[in-house]
């Protein structure tokens, strides 16, 4: 067994010096006057406007924008791409039917013991029509059509019959010319393909010349003849187009779902001057005008709440862009002063016509590409004047200060602190003056409020950053229920003091709580020995 | 930080159990006459035994001195009942730097003398535990009266400590020679074996606490230094050593045989002169000395500035559902100040024995009645730091032995000593104490005890002395008087 000698030793003095508290003769020392006073820093965080906006949901985030200045706007856009499309002028167009019969005259030609081949020509014999109502037409290129033709002839000699006209070019480049054989029918359906024809009527007509071959034999011919034709043209698409179109009216309207609402805030809070980008891209290569017929917020309850004033028609004009985009910037005289960004909006939408007409077109001002696009950019910049915008929210709370219990399990804080200070200490880079309040409450019941109701933070309104500190003394009965609540509202009362304002997105609030308890008074029972 | 303080408290504890040839051993000791131990301190005063051996319980020393926690300045009193604890009070009595709480303890593990013509050799062995904590005011102020007391920048609390705490055994051959009839000088070279040091040094930490913010940073500075003759290859932090050494597998009695490491070096040497039969002077010094500590473990925190509390809660979502638990918030604090306690491998390191300096004349007018005056200079906390002692001794016809004393000191406050022999034939047994006023505190508290007087020390023993030089001289000179008159 080992001897442990300094064990023995050791426990001598811990007896003596350990005694000295748990003696058998006591000190009769029931509590402890101290000066006590414990200064801690509870609580330091910077809420960054940029970091609020990386935390917004991807939803809200396609709606918050930071310009090049680092101002924060709400931002939305509906657009309305392909609003007219070339197809709406060129593609859209009906067949047209026709049905005539035309007569010719052969001269007077005896029969002959020898057959003897007899051609006749007949310049413009029959027209076909080619108008469309709308347009006036000098020459169109055709991406698809096709001629349906059906002929017939009492000219029983005839043995060939050949279509030609020169209002039509083929894509070869040549006229178009048809020969028809005769000899075993008296009757043909002719179905042309006309892609990439170019048609050149003349007054709204196509004039279709003939040449009638035949053979003369044993019979004669003389005398009038006819031609019956039916027929049209059919599926046609313009490619291009050179002649003039009427005016025709094309609407576009969208209506997009946006979520502009902000929970808890109640008041007034208006936005001023929005602004309203409206850009377009009109590659057709001719000038178009139109009409915004209206731009409007839906709210909560599905009311319309018009941007532009008294729901005006504004006048647009769309020139030929190419493919670039122009805007037009005189819109915004249109607009209201202010928008009250608390109705809760739930849409965005943007209603108008655009007007097509051209006394002069040429084949190269309208393609199947050309296209007018219109989008509307309404942007909201956080320019507000707030007059008095409330924050409210009720949040679960529980603040422990001291983390002994007595036998009843409670929290007996007083019996340790005679005061507790708090100390807010307020740094503020925002543009609004904040006047902050908390209610405590117990049970749903609001039992203390830990501010005196007229302490306010400074705003920063002049680019000076300003801190602001409130000291709170907490005793007696608001110590104690400030223990006992489990729920906390939260009051927030801003204002830009009549000045309107603009958040930067480099703007930011930091809050700082110290601490600061004071203790004169311990009780030995209380401390548990 | 828990670790941290549960090595203080050990440390403070545990002074209790070390042995100590420290500077507070006392006077009193040396004053008792016909006692083998007057040359306790001084090797140059005569012995008056002829031959003497001791073991085990030849001297076991206890003493502990405190230098500012006072009875009257912890309590707040109406009469003379204490009534309340007054922090306030301890905190303000407390000195701003030099605080201090010192405890030795000593044992002879054998010892034996004798002497052999103009020479008187001896052997002694012995077993020495001394410890010092020394403390700012700042550093209790700090737990008690709150950081809140101390804001701004130039108002820190000054939080400094420092723990010396030595263990070792001391092998003296003391060699003693009587010059002529009044001189006589001695030298007692001793060979130290170190068992265990601790030295914590820390002189610059500053806890700084923001007066707006309440934000706390603190400049700290503190080195520790700990080696011991047991193997600590495995011990890495300092509750791991503080373990070691004193739990189931720390020092144990077969230690104090282990001579091979943590070696040291000490002598203690004097002089003294008897005038005439009455009159003596002498003048040692006492513990002049060091150890050399072979391995180590040692820690530095060097750092300016750092943050030691920011804030408890970092996050808006935090702020209300925060849990203040004040103790854990302390000890968060001291670990953001000092680290945690883990150690690394160090060098060897010297350190030195307290050094006393003394000087000690008397005037005997018979042998009841002996008057000494001792002056010492203890070498303390890198400073010497002066003691006055006015004693009377006497002794009835040898068997029964007394002292009393009188010292006047700063550093341990002013005391009464006394002490007692008796000398049964060849046996002689003692106690003393330089301060008997504890006795007047036996009824009260043991805190009240303790912190009545600066000093409270002990040291008994019983020793085997045979023969008496002084008698044999006396007999020796009556009959050279005698010859010297029948020649006339």
């Amino acid at each position: 067994m080992r001897n442990r000698i300094f064990t023995l030793f050791r426990t001598l003095f811990y007896i003596l010096l350990i005694s000295s508290v748990f003696s058998c003769k006591k000190t009769n020392v029931e509590k402890v006057n101290l000066d006590n006073q414990i200064a801690l820093s509870l609580f330091s965080d910077t809420v960054k406007v940029r970091d609020l906006l990386n935390t917004m949901d991807s939803v809200a985030s396609n709606y918050i924008r930071i310009n090049e200045k680092g101002d924060v706007y709400a931002y939305y856009a509906d657009s309305i791409i392909n609003a007219v499309v070339g197809d709406d002028i060129l593609g859209q167009l009906e067949d047209v039917n026709f049905e005539t019969s035309a007569e010719f005259e052969l001269p007077t030609i005896p029969p002959s013991p020898v057959p003897v081949p007899v051609e006749v020509p007949f310049e413009d014999l029959f027209y076909v029509p080619f108008e469309y109502e709308g347009y006036g037409i000098n020459y169109v290129e055709l991406r698809t059509g096709k001629l349906i033709l059906n002929i017939s002839t009492d000219f029983t000699l005839i043995d060939e019959l050949s279509l030609s006209t020169k209002n039509i070019k083929m894509s070869n480049g040549e006229d178009f010319n048809i020969t028809l054989n005769f000899s075993e029918s008296s009757s043909h359906n002719i179905d042309m393909d006309l892609s990439d024809c170019k048609i050149m009527p003349e007054e709204g007509q196509i004039a279709f010349s003939v040449m009638v071959k035949a053979t003369i034999s044993d019979q004669g011919v003389g005398g009038f003849y006819s031609l019956d034709l039916n027929g049209g043209l059919k599926d046609i698409k313009f490619k291009s187009i050179d002649g003039s179109i009427e005016d025709e009216v094309y609407e576009f309207g969208t209506k997009q779902k946006i979520d502009l609402s902000f929970p808890n805030l109640y008041g007034d809070l208006t936005v001023v001057t929005p602004e309203f980008s409206f850009k377009y891209v009109n590659s057709f290569g001719f000038e178009a005008y139109g009409y915004i017929d209206s731009l409007y917020l839906v709210d909560e309850v599905g009311e319309k709440i018009s941007i532009i004033e008294d729901w005006n028609q504004v006048e647009i004009v769309l020139n030929s862009t190419g493919g670039a985009y122009d805007s037009i910037s005189h819109v915004d005289e249109a607009l209201i002063d202010e928008i009250d960004i608390l109705d809760d909006y739930s849409a965005f939408g943007f209603k108008g016509s655009v007007v097509m007409g051209c006394e002069d077109v040429t084949d190269n001002m309208i393609a199947d590409d050309s296209h007018i696009d219109v989008i509307a950019d309404l942007a909201l910049p956080l320019s507000f004047n707030i007059k008095d915008l409330t924050y409210l929210d009720t949040l679960d709370f529980n603040l422990n200060l001291n983390s002994q219990e007595n036998e009843d399990g409670q929290v007996n804080v007083q019996n340790f602190f005679d005061e507790l200070e708090f100390k807010f200490v307020f740094e503020n880079a925002l543009p609004i003056q904040i006047k902050p309040q908390m209610y405590v409450l117990e049970n749903g019941t609001v039992i203390d409020s830990l501010f005196n109701g007229t302490s306010y933070i400074h705003g920063c309104f002049d680019g000076s950053i300003t801190e602001d500190v409130i000291t709170i003394n907490v005793v007696d009965e608001k110590l104690e229920n400030i223990q006992l609540a489990d729920q906390m509202i939260l009051k927030v009362n801003v204002s830009s003091l009549n000045n309107d304002v603009v958040i930067n997105a480099d703007g930011y609030f930091k809050l700082r709580i110290g601490l600061k308890t004071k203790t004169t008074e311990i009780n030995m029972e209380d401390l548990n020995l | 930080m828990k670790k941290i303080y549960k090595f203080l408290v050990i440390m403070v504890l545990s002074l209790a159990t070390m042995t100590a040839k420290a500077q507070n051993d006392g006077i009193s000791l040396t004053l008792l006459p016909n006692l083998s131990y007057n040359n306790f301190y001084n090797p140059g005063v005569p012995v008056t035994s002829n031959a003497y051996f001791g073991i085990g319980l030849s001297n076991i020393s206890l003493s502990v001195y405190n230098s500012n926690i006072k009875y009257n300045n912890l309590y707040e009193f109406v009469g003379d009942k204490p009534v309340s604890f007054d922090a306030n009070k301890f905190i303000n009595s407390l000195d701003e730097h030099e605080n201090f709480i010192n405890t030795n303890f000593s044992l002879d593990i054998a010892r034996f003398g004798m002497r052999i013509g103009k020479f008187y050799a001896s052997f002694d062995w012995r077993l020495r535990y001394n410890g010092e904590f020394h403390y700012s005011r700042d550093f209790l102020g700090f737990f008690i009266n709150g950081n809140g007391n101390y804001l701004g920048d130039n108002n820190p609390a000054d939080f400094s400590i420092g723990v010396d705490v030595n263990t070792f055994t001391e092998m003296a051959l003391g060699l003693q020679y009587q010059v002529n009839d009044k001189l006589t000088i001695g030298v007692r070279p001793k060979l130290l074996v170190g068992m265990v040091n601790v030295s914590v040094n820390d002189d610059d930490t500053k806890i700084y606490t923001d007066a707006n913010t309440y934000e706390m940073t603190a400049d700290v500075n503190i080195n520790i230094k700990a080696s011991s003759i047991l193997k600590m290859d495995d011990v890495y932090r300092m509750s791991e050593y503080v373990e070691y050494i004193g739990g189931m597998d720390g020092l144990i009695f077969e230690n104090i045989f282990d001579i091979k490491d943590n070696l040291g070096f000490g002598i203690d040497f004097g002089a003294s002169y008897i005038f005439n039969d009455n009159f003596g002077l002498s003048a040692g010094v006492y513990d002049l000395g060091f150890i050399k500590w072979k391995h180590s473990k040692e820690k530095h925190i060097h750092k300016d500035n750092v943050v030691v509390n920011d804030a408890l809660i970092d996050d808006f979502e935090d702020l209300l559902n925060m849990e203040l638990d004040f103790k854990e918030l302390y000890t968060d604090l001291l670990e953001n100040v000092w680290d945690n306690d883990s150690m690394y491998e160090g060098g060897s390191y010297k350190t030195s024995l307290k050094t006393r300096i003394m000087l000690q004349g008397y005037y005997e007018f018979f042998p009841l009645v002996r008057l000494s005056a001792v002056t010492q200079l203890y070498y303390i906390n890198k400073q010497f730091r002066p003691a006055f002692t006015f004693a009377y001794s006497g002794s009835c016809w040898r068997v029964l032995n007394f002292t009393a004393s009188y010292t006047l000191s700063k550093y341990s406050g002013n005391s009464i000593g006394a002490g007692v022999g008796v000398n049964l034939g060849p046996l002689n047994i003692y106690a003393v104490t330089d301060n008997i006023m504890i006795v007047s505190k036996v009824n009260a508290s043991t805190m009240e005890m303790l912190t009545s007087y600066n000093a409270a020390n002990v040291r008994f023993g019983l020793v085997f002395s045979f023969g008496n030089n002084k008698k044999a001289n006396k007999e020796k000179s009556d009959k050279s008087l005698g010859d010297l008159s029948d020649e006339r």
